[in-house]
């Protein structure tokens, strides 16, 4: 209904030639991503006063700086360039780990999919393994690969592996028997429905799956750096709280929640490239 | 579509050369001999089809008929080699069917094109697994015997029902198949582009003149497109008659006019009638 009259007062709107008025509320109604920004700059902003105010009140800068002293913090730790080195040091890691578990774990998960006694033969391992959290390969990541970057990579691995693994295993298992059968009957063999059918039809849910590694890897990276490593965000923040610099504890935090936002937008924004038949 | 006992999609038995090769000559000669097919489903053993025996000769336009239920896809989906018999034996031009090949060309009730390929990319696709030169040139080919040229490069989510079952035409006979097996194609249509479907099918069987197994459960649908219809029984099903289809070519809608269709109609619908009945009661009883 709704719909309609916004149609037909564009209709009128058209005829006299005169544009709509642009208004504030206009804009917030909208469904473009300009409404969308604004809505989230709006809950954003609303957080940020409530931080202020509870920050003042609080009058206590080691249990939480207001969020100009934050910001302020950033300004020096990216002027001093340390920010920077974290942060490159991070993404490193958690690159190097996802596109470890990714080149694992979709081959993997493939081959299990389509052939039943290797499927017989791993998945009850991968169950096993799978509840494991990436924190408790630590002990064991730094006994093996010391202290520096490769327990992060070790640890970023694990942590992207088991939801890129499930999820592209899913996607492979639940491929249309139909689809198989036709190519069959189009004279495919065995690789060419691995490669040709059962990835394709799977490649949504390892899509999922690589969205959901990645973040995971993300996380599992502070944590990993917060004892295995001196460098990276992890250990600036774990740094920064042993010398009560607690404004530096939450630049630490808002660059991971900033950056990790920005990698699922990205991954987002390229999807209808990978997945072009999935176009709206 | 019914559940069938499906076979994993790993235990493919190993390919063979006659397969790849067959697709080039052969005439399309199919032989179903004493052909039971059983399937076990929650430890029950229920006979989807029982004892069925025909001949259908190179060329031939068939019709399996019968209400749902009367295991007219399980014939099908064994004449294609993806379900196997439990007794019995399929053979096209003398050499057993055993998994599904390029000697079969399959087109299904609906939703079989590959998504993630465009009209183009599910044409080409068997005559890129058959190893021909230039697979895409022989799928334009294909499309433009639908009529679809100009949607090459649209994904099945873009084309309408009608539209994708014409690719799924075209896909299907893109690998010059002597068999062409159709498992209710038009099912999911409405009535109006269901009969020019029809049509359109004729003309391209008149020109490729490849057998032709075609599974519905519409009386007219069998009557208007075949040389001889199967008329299905249920419950194990079986073949309950056949019925020759002397009506001539070339065949237009108004055929159903004429008086020999009216008796044909009479019977066949009598027959089906039958069958129906026997299910209907069955169950309610």
């Amino acid at each position: 209904m709704q719909r309609t009259l916004a149609r037909e007062s564009a209709a009128t709107a058209a005829r006299s030639e005169r544009p709509p008025r642009i208004t504030l509320r206009s804009l917030l109604a909208g469904p473009g991503w300009v409404a969308n920004a604004l809505w989230a700059a709006a809950g954003i902003g609303l957080f940020v006063l409530v931080w202020t105010l509870i920050a003042r009140r609080l009058g206590n800068p080691v249990l939480l700086p207001t969020p100009a002293a934050v910001l302020e913090g950033f300004y020096q730790l990216l002027a001093d360039g340390y920010l920077v080195q974290d942060v490159l040091a991070s993404l490193k890691r958690v690159f190097t780990g996802f596109l470890i578990a990714a080149a694992i774990g979709v081959p993997l998960a493939m081959l299990l999919a389509y052939f039943l006694p290797l499927r017989r033969l791993v998945l009850p391992l991968v169950t096993l393994l799978r509840p494991i959290p990436p924190i408790a390969w630590i002990p064991i990541a730094i006994l093996w690969f010391g202290i520096g970057d490769k327990p992060s990579f070790f640890i970023t691995a694990i942590a992207a592996f088991f939801p890129i693994f499930l999820n592209s295993f899913f996607g492979g298992t639940s491929v249309e028997e139909q689809h198989m059968n036709a190519a069959r009957s189009l004279g495919a063999k065995k690789a060419s429905l691995l490669i040709r059918i059962l990835f394709p039809s799977a490649l949504p849910m390892i899509w999922t799956g690589l969205k959901i590694g990645l973040g995971q890897s993300w996380m599992a990276v502070v944590t990993a750096e917060l004892i295995a490593a001196q460098s990276g965000l992890g250990y600036m923040i774990q740094t920064s709280r042993l010398n009560l610099e607690t404004s530096y504890v939450l630049v630490g935090m808002v660059t991971i929640g900033v950056l990790g936002s920005l990698m699922g937008l990205a991954l987002s924004g390229v999807e209808r490239y990978v997945l072009p038949w999935k176009r709206k | 579509m019914s559940a069938r006992p499906l076979q994993p999609i790993h235990s493919t038995q190993r390919g063979d050369a006659r397969t790849v090769n067959a697709a080039v000559g052969g005439q399309g000669a199919i032989g179903v001999e004493n052909l039971s097919v059983e399937f076990k489903r929650d430890g029950m053993r229920t006979v989807a089809v029982q004892d069925i025996a025909i001949e259908i000769a190179p060329g031939e336009f068939t019709a399996l008929l019968g209400p749902s239920g009367c295991g007219k896809s399980t014939l099908l989906n064994v004449i294609g080699g993806m379900v196997r018999p439990t007794r019995g034996e399929v053979r096209i031009d003398g050499a057993p069917v055993t998994e599904p090949s390029a000697r079969c060309g399959v087109v299904f009730q609906q939703h079989s094109l590959f998504p993630w390929m465009t009209a183009l990319g599910n044409v080409a696709f068997g005559p890129r697994m058959l190893g021909h030169a230039s697979p895409e040139s022989v799928a334009r080919e294909f499309l433009a015997l639908v009529g679809l040229e100009k949607f090459a490069h649209a994904y099945p989510a873009q084309l309408s029902g009608g539209m994708q079952q014409r690719v799924g035409i075209a896909r299907a006979l893109a690998t010059r198949p002597q068999v062409l097996l159709m498992d209710e194609p038009f099912g999911a249509l409405d009535a109006q582009t269901r009969s020019i479907m029809q049509e359109e099918l004729l003309k391209i069987w008149s020109e490729l003149k490849t057998t032709v197994v075609f599974v519905t459960h519409d009386v007219d649908e069998a009557l208007y497109l075949s040389d001889r219809v199967f008329a299905m029984s249920t419950a194990p099903g079986g073949i309950k008659e056949e019925i020759r289809i002397d009506l001539g070519r070339p065949r237009t809608p108004e055929i159903a006019l004429s008086e020999k269709y009216g008796a044909l109609d009479r019977r066949v619908r009598r027959l089906i009638r039958e069958e129906t009945l026997k299910v209907f009661n069955s169950a309610s009883r």
